[in-house]
């Protein structure tokens, strides 16, 4: 976001970023090593389009339940949204990859599991639920432009598009507003329900044998408590950067610190609450999953330092009010959960996809791969942002 | 409408406290009379032995657990209301908090008695805790039923602390209002507040910590309930859902115990210019989002029972959806999440006699969800051969009766002798002229 601010090239950094990652990814899936390439890929899918879905989900909890400490926040939040379209785009590029993210497709003992577990279903129910998210997504933030935007302001291929639209919108704020909270109240129900969905068929059935109750609810708060990191990241960056036009008072950062500080224990939460009643059961078809992440080599010390870093760290670090207030620290903080949930999907998804691997399946190309996602990610927030600044400039002074 | 005035505050909450009349004392006689029914079922289950409740092989958890499930469920909205919204600023709780958290007391000590009474052989409850004895027997601290007491006694503790100091400064209220023994009543209760400064840095301060103690408190609590079903092995039972579905269940019950409650305490005590319609509209707003919550877990479990392909699981569900206890699946589907849908209209969420049947509808539904999962999980479990088949006694209907006539005639006498709407708490909702509608 300084680069954003301070108006320097940042399309080029993002071009480069992906252009690595494009690179890298193309050297993997072309070479024997294919299969390490598209579980990357999916990795960074699934981990980059939970950050966009679960940021946006703050501005539509925000408008929803009226609050309004958090209005100067809830510009940042819908830039998330500008992802939505790359990550519909990156899910149909997974069509190429299934013989690779799907082990169950040499499984021949599905015992009847093929119903749910085929290909073409699969795929046509997970994309018309994203698009169905996304679309929501995009419904609620076209509002939310309505209201914070003024129109003729000069501006790229959206703006006039949104100025075209105004005009056929005859809408004022009021109803504006409520349109928000209807299409709001939809996406809420969208999300739980598209990222359980996602959760369970393209995380849960790498293990086709297993199943827990709880991991779609458990990805949809996973994927709130990053995006909460994600805009945290956005909000401090920006509000550090003096010239931006973009500050936070004191006591948001302590609110939106203790926003995070709930979603970690929820995440905690969430976690413990599967991992109890498995280990208590102790019924093999059940533990084998736990057993081989957190006791076997090479995973075992991963899913040690995931729950140090997504849970441990953040819940003693933000017992202190001071830190969160502290927007340098929250940066190093929500960077460290993010990255730290980034393990958290390799721990989940590596040991099925790379097989009896020795050592963790992760390298130069993996980082590569992410820094590609990072840059779609930062290319389509920066975008948004310097399309309609008076989005994130909204609200600005108030709430204090 | 004219603005709430702290005197009006006052003298609507004080008023209450004035001496009752007849039809308030017939309804306590009647609910203690109810109580007395119950205490006597108690005891000729004491006297004749557990065998006259319908527990049998393979269902040997009836109504006893279900109300116990049922109550402790009642009483986490009232820590919804007084700690998670409070610590979320929802203002609209500020009318309805001190009723709630009464109602969490009382319905955690409801819930408390069914162990007791499920033991069959009370006079033994001691061997439940860690003491020393000649014996060595020492409670088994692996086992989910050790959990909950350790979580119940907890939560009925700091719950009860919670709601006991929040009421300080309204008590000091009535002590300088107060006459004759009363007063004297009431200056103990006080605690010798004065309303000094440093008194309320300590009581905001406090109040604060409570909130936040309260919050994980409430949320372990009835997961630990729920693991007394889902650490067994039992299908039906053994799902990593459970915690936050039993969890969202639990508070969708409360808040409707909460309208339930408040409707008739609002019109009888003329409370509408405290808990005005906003409130009650927020409460029912909130029972929409537990609803879908728990309709979300509903779905979930069948669809992973299906998912699952194992032929047990998926047996249960079957049975659950079809079989001798159907009645009770499509009764809780439809009382608590087809029904509160019903709240996504304007019109119906503002409209009081609406309000009260759906929040009596939904108590029903949580009341038959507990008995879908208690019973009907361990009545069709793995072997054929053990299925079988539940029906409660009159002497658990009875203790039943007197389990909620206990909850009604506790709360009846709270709400005579204390105030049972936090002035304090009014009045700040009027200091920070947040709170929409007044």
């Amino acid at each position: 976001m300084i680069i954003l601010a301070k108006d320097m090239p940042y399309r080029r950094l993002c071009a480069a970023l992906f252009a690595v990652g494009f690179g890298a990814f193309l050297y993997g899936a072309a070479g024997e090593q294919a299969g390490r390439a598209w579980q990357a890929y999916l990795i960074n899918f699934c981990f980059w389009s939970a950050i966009a879905q679960g940021a946006l989900l703050f501005s539509v909890i925000m408008t929803t339940v009226r609050a309004r400490w958090s209005r100067p926040l809830e510009g940042l939040s819908e830039a998330f949204a500008a992802f939505f379209p790359v990550s519909l785009l990156l899910f149909l590029f997974l069509i190429p990859g299934t013989s690779h993210i799907f082990p169950w497709l040499h499984d021949h003992h599905l015992h009847g599991k093929e119903v749910w577990l085929n290909v073409p279903f699969l795929l046509a129910r997970d994309c018309v639920g994203l698009l169905i998210l996304y679309l929501l997504g995009i419904l609620y933030v076209y509002h939310a432009l309505l209201l914070k935007t003024e129109a003729g302001v000069s501006g790229g291929f959206l703006r006039s598009a949104l100025d075209r639209m105004r005009e056929t919108s005859r809408k004022n704020r009021k109803q504006i507003v409520g349109r928000m909270r209807a299409i709001g109240v939809c996406y809420m129900a969208a999300f739980t329900l598209v990222l359980s969905l996602v959760g369970y068929d393209l995380i849960m059935a790498a293990d086709p044998h297993w199943v827990s109750t709880l991991f779609g609810p458990y990805t949809f708060v996973k994927a709130f408590y990053i995006g909460l990191g994600g805009l945290i990241i956005v909000a401090s960056l920006l509000h550090l950067q003096r010239d931006s036009g973009f500050r936070l008072a004191e006591n948001q950062f302590h609110d939106l610190g203790k926003l995070f500080f709930a979603f970690c224990l929820v995440w905690a939460d969430f976690f413990y609450v599967q991992l109890v009643v498995i280990w208590y059961g102790n019924i093999p078809e059940e533990t084998a999953y736990v057993i081989r992440r957190t006791m076997a080599s090479p995973w075992k010390s991963l899913a040690w330092t995931v729950l140090i870093v997504c849970f441990v760290i953040p819940f003693l670090t933000l017992l202190n009010k001071k830190v969160k207030t502290m927007p340098r620290l929250m940066v190093v903080l929500c960077s460290g959960v993010i990255l730290g949930i980034w393990l958290e999907h390799l721990l989940l998804l590596g040991s099925p996809l790379s097989g009896s691997s020795q050592s963790l399946p992760f390298g130069i190309s993996d980082v590569a791969i992410t820094l590609g996602f990072l840059g779609l990610m930062l290319a389509a927030v920066a975008f948004f942002l310097k399309e309609f600044p008076e989005t994130w400039r909204f609200g600005e002074g108030e709430a204090k | 409408m004219t603005r709430l005035t702290f005197s009006e505050i006052d003298h609507t909450v004080l008023e209450t406290l004035r001496p009752a009349g007849r039809g308030y004392w017939t309804a306590v006689g009647i609910l203690f009379a109810g109580v007395l029914v119950g205490a006597s079922c108690w005891a000729y289950q004491i006297a004749t032995g557990i065998g006259v409740g319908g527990q049998n092989i393979p269902v040997a958890w009836g109504t006893y657990l279900i109300n116990f499930v049922f109550w402790v469920g009642i009483a986490h909205s009232g820590t919804l209301i007084s700690a998670i919204l409070h610590l979320l600023r929802a203002r609209w709780r500020n009318p309805i908090a001190r009723a709630a958290e009464t109602m969490t007391v009382f319905a955690v000590c409801t819930a408390g008695l069914f162990p007791f009474i499920h033991l069959g052989r009370v006079w033994v409850v001691h061997y439940m805790l860690p003491l020393p004895n000649q014996r060595t027997l020492w409670p088994n601290f692996q086992s989910p039923l050790m959990f909950d007491v350790v979580a119940i006694s907890t939560y009925l503790t700091v719950s009860s602390l919670f709601w006991y100091t929040g009421m300080l400064p309204d008590l000091a209220r009535v002590r300088d209002t107060a006459e004759g023994f009363r007063k004297r009543v009431f200056t103990i209760l006080s605690l010798g507040w004065t309303g000094t400064h440093e008194q309320w840095r300590h009581y905001t301060r406090i109040y604060l910590f409570f909130a936040a103690l309260a919050t994980p408190l409430v949320v372990s609590v009835h997961s630990v309930v729920s693991w007394d079903f889902a650490l067994g092995i039992v299908p039906g039972w053994h799902t990593t859902i459970f915690a936050p579905y039993f969890v969202a269940g639990a508070i969708h019950s409360g808040l409707a115990m909460v309208l339930t409650l408040m409707i008739p305490l609002r019109r009888i005590f003329g409370y509408e210019r405290l808990i005005t319609l906003h409130v009650l509209e927020s409460v029912a707003k909130t029972i929409i989002l537990t609803g879908l919550i728990v309709g979300f877990a509903y779905g979930t479990e069948l669809f992973v029972a299906w998912y699952s392909r194992n032929i047990v699981e998926m047996e249960t569900f079957r049975w659950r959806l079809t079989g001798e206890y159907a009645y009770g699946f499509w009764l809780m589907v439809l009382c608590n999440v087809a029904v509160p849908i019903l709240f996504f209209f304007r019109r119906i969420r503002t409209s009081i006699p609406w309000l009260f049947v759906i929040s009596i509808i939904v108590n029903i539904g949580m009341w038959f969800e507990r008995f879908v999962i208690i019973i009907g999980a361990v009545a069709h479990d793995f072997l054929p051969h053990a299925w079988g088949l539940y029906g409660p006694t009159w002497v658990e209907l009875g203790i039943m009766l007197g389990s909620f006539s206990l909850f009604f005639f506790l709360f009846m006498l709270f709400c005579k002798h204390l105030p049972s709407v936090s002035m304090t708490e009014m009045k700040e909702t009027l200091v920070e002229g947040s709170g929409d509608g007044y």
